[in-house]
C-alpha cells in the first residue's frame, strides 16, 4: 500500500484559480493602482490607502534574470534554478524556475507559471509555484 | 553641527579563529585604536558597538577589561551596515555636542555563529527565502542581468576578484594574502551561476574600532587630523519601486546625499572601500556611487581604473573578498582603511596622494525591500 503524502502549501493564499488556470494571487490599491504580490495586508505601502482589491496576476511574464544554483537552500537540492520574472502588472516575482532539457534560459524570454510540488519532505509534499519557459 | 575627526583606528587579525572570543577580538581592535589615537581609556565618553551574532551587551563585555565602564554604551545591529551604523551613531553624538570623544566598534565571530557551515532555514514569513532566495543567488541574478544589459562577462566578474585579491596580497591584515588568476577564479567551485566560490567573500572572524572626536579635541592631538566630511545612513526602499535590478536605488540616493554633505563630487574621490561580498556587486556600486556613468561600470574593471594605480582604486584593502567579511566589523574596518590611506600609512597598498576616501557598506535582505541598510562616510584630509 502506498502512503499518499500530505500536500502542504509553501504559504497559503499565494495562488488562486482563474479562467485560464491557476496563477499568483495579488492585490491592487484602488487609490494609486499599485499591484502587490504577495498581497499586502494592512494598507497600500505606496499611498497608505486601505481600499485594496484582489487581483489575479498574469500567468505569463518576461524573464528578468536567472541562475542555476549549486548549493542547497530552503528545501531545494542542487542543481536547481531561480529567477526574477516581470509580470505585465508591474510586479517582479522571485521564483524557482523549471529546468527542462533543450530549453536554456535567456533574459527576456517568455515564462509561464506552473503550480505543483516544489520538493518532498519525509511525509509531505511542499506545494508552490515555479515558472517554466512558455510554450511547452 | 560640529566638525568630527577620526583620531585613531585599530583592527584585530582577520581570519578563522573559532578559539578566539568576541572579547579577545574586540580588545585587539580597541586597544590598537586607543593607542593610535593617543588617548587614555578614561577619555572615552561614549561607545557604539555593532554585532549580529549573538549574546547581549557586546560593547560592555569588550570594554570592561580595558578600563572603560560607567559611560553611555549602545549596541546596534544593521546587517552588513552594522559597523557603519555604529560609526554614524557616534558621529551624530559628537557632531551634535552630546560628547567630545568616543569609540565605534564592530565585531563578529562568524566561525562560532549559528550560520557557520550550515544553512539556517528561512523564517516562516520569508516567502522569498522559502522559494530559494539566498545572498549568493541574489547577486548571481544581478550578475546575470549585468551580462545582459551591460555586456559584462564572467571574466569581468572574475577580474573583480583577481583585483581585490591582488590588493589583499599587499595587506598584512588580509585573511587571504594570495593572488589568483582569472582562470583560477573561474575554475573554482560553482556556487550560483555565474558566481564561483572565489567570487564570494569568506566567513571571517574579526573586529575593528575607530576613535572619533570633535575637531577641537582632534587639534590637540594631531596637526593633520582626518575629517569626517559626510555621514549617511539609510534603510532600503520597497522593491516594488525598484525598476533596475543592476542598481540599488537607496544606495545611489545615499551616495548623492553624502556628496552633497561633503560638498564634493565622485570625481573628487581618491579611493573607495565598498561592500564586495560577491564580485558582480562591485560593478553595481561603481555606478551607484557615481564613479562612472551608468552602463560603464564594467569599463572600470577592464581598464584597471578601479585597481591600485588606477584613476580611483576600489577596495585597496583587499575588500571583503580577500580581506574577509566579519559582518558587523566591516563597516568600521573600512573607516580604518580610509584613515590609513589618508594618513599615508597603508604600506604597499598606499594610494599615492590620497586626500578623499569614501567608505560604503550596504547589506541585509528583507522580503519586499531591495536590501537592508546602507552606510556611507566620506573622509578627507
Ligand atoms: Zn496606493
Amino acid at each position: 500500500m502506498r502512503i499518499v503524502a500530505e500536500k502542504v502549501w509553501i504559504r497559503e493564499g499565494i495562488v488562486a484559480e482563474g479562467p485560464e488556470g491557476q496563477s499568483l494571487a495579488g492585490n491592487r490599491c484602488k487609490a494609486c493602482g499599485q499591484v502587490y504580490f504577495p498581497k499586502v495586508e494592512l494598507a497600500c505601502l505606496n499611498c497608505l490607502e486601505k481600499q485594496l482589491e484582489d487581483v489575479l496576476l498574469s500567468r505569463k511574464g518576461k524573464l528578468c534574470s536567472y541562475s542555476v544554483v549549486h548549493m542547497p537552500a530552503s528545501g531545494f537540492q542542487p542543481p536547481y534554478a531561480v529567477g526574477f520574472v516581470d509580470l505585465p502588472e508591474g510586479v517582479r516575482v522571485f521564483t524557482p524556475l523549471e529546468m527542462e532539457e533543450g530549453k536554456p534560459f535567456k533574459v527576456g524570454m517568455e515564462m509561464e507559471i506552473r503550480v505543483g510540488t516544489l520538493w518532498e519532505e519525509e511525509d509531505k509534499e511542499v506545494v508552490g509555484f515555479k515558472f517554466a519557459v512558455a510554450g511547452g | 553641527m560640529r566638525e568630527v575627526a577620526v583620531l585613531g583606528v585599530g583592527q584585530s587579525i582577520f581570519g578563522k579563529f573559532p578559539e578566539k572570543s568576541i572579547e579577545e577580538l574586540g580588545r585587539e581592535a580597541v586597544s590598537e585604536a586607543i593607542q593610535d589615537a593617543g588617548v587614555s581609556p578614561k577619555d572615552i565618553q561614549a561607545a557604539y558597538t555593532s554585532r549580529l551574532f549573538l549574546e547581549m551587551t557586546t560593547g560592555q563585555i569588550i570594554l570592561k577589561d580595558l578600563g572603560i565602564a560607567d559611560i553611555e554604551m549602545t549596541n546596534v545591529e544593521n546587517a552588513c551596515a552594522g559597523g557603519a551604523t555604529a560609526v554614524r551613531g557616534l558621529w551624530k553624538d559628537i557632531a551634535s555636542g552630546f560628547c567630545d570623544i568616543g569609540i565605534a566598534i564592530g565585531v563578529e565571530s562568524m566561525t562560532t555563529s549559528p550560520i557557520a557551515r550550515k544553512l539556517i532555514p528561512p523564517a516562516k514569513d520569508d516567502l522569498d527565502g522559502l522559494l530559494g532566495m539566498t545572498m549568493p543567488s541574489l547577486f548571481a541574478l544581478i550578475g546575470r542581468r549585468l551580462m545582459d544589459t551591460h555586456g559584462a562577462t564572467e571574466e569581468d566578474f572574475a577580474q573583480v576578484s583577481v583585483k581585490n585579491h591582488h590588493h589583499g596580497a599587499l595587506n598584512p591584515r588580509a585573511q587571504y594574502q594570495k593572488e589568483f588568476t582569472v582562470e583560477e577564479v573561474l575554475a573554482s567551485r560553482m556556487v550560483a551561476e555565474p558566481i564561483t566560490l572565489l567570487q564570494c567573500c569568506p566567513n571571517t572572524d574579526g573586529a575593528a574600532a575607530v576613535v572619533m572626536c570633535s575637531m577641537d579635541v582632534a587639534r590637540k592631538f594631531s596637526t593633520n587630523p582626518v575629517k569626517v566630511v559626510a555621514s549617511v545612513l539609510r534603510s532600503a526602499d520597497y522593491s516594488f519601486r525598484k525598476e533596475d535590478l543592476t542598481s540599488f536605488a537607496f544606495g545611489k540616493k545615499a551616495a548623492g546625499m553624502a556628496y552633497e554633505m561633503a560638498g564634493i563630487g565622485p570625481e573628487d574621490v581618491d579611493l573607495v572601500e565598498l561592500h564586495d561580498a560577491f564580485a558582480p556587486e562591485e560593478i553595481v556600486h561603481y555606478e551607484d556611487l557615481g564613479l562612472c556613468k551608468v552602463g560603464e561600470g564594467v569599463d572600470l574593471v577592464r581598464t584597471g581604473a578601479s585597481a591600485l594605480g588606477g584613476r580611483c582604486p576600489v577596495n585597496p584593502s583587499g575588500g571583503l573578498l580577500s580581506l574577509g567579511h566579519p559582518l558587523s566589523a566591516s563597516g568600521v574596518r573600512i573607516m580604518c582603511e580610509a584613515t590609513d590611506q589618508l594618513r599615508g600609512r597603508a604600506g604597499k597598498r598606499q594610494v599615492s596622494g590620497a586626500k578623499v576616501a569614501l567608505a560604503q557598506m550596504l547589506g541585509g535582505m528583507a522580503n519586499g525591500l531591495e536590501a537592508g541598510a546602507v552606510g556611507i562616510h566620506i573622509l578627507a584630509r
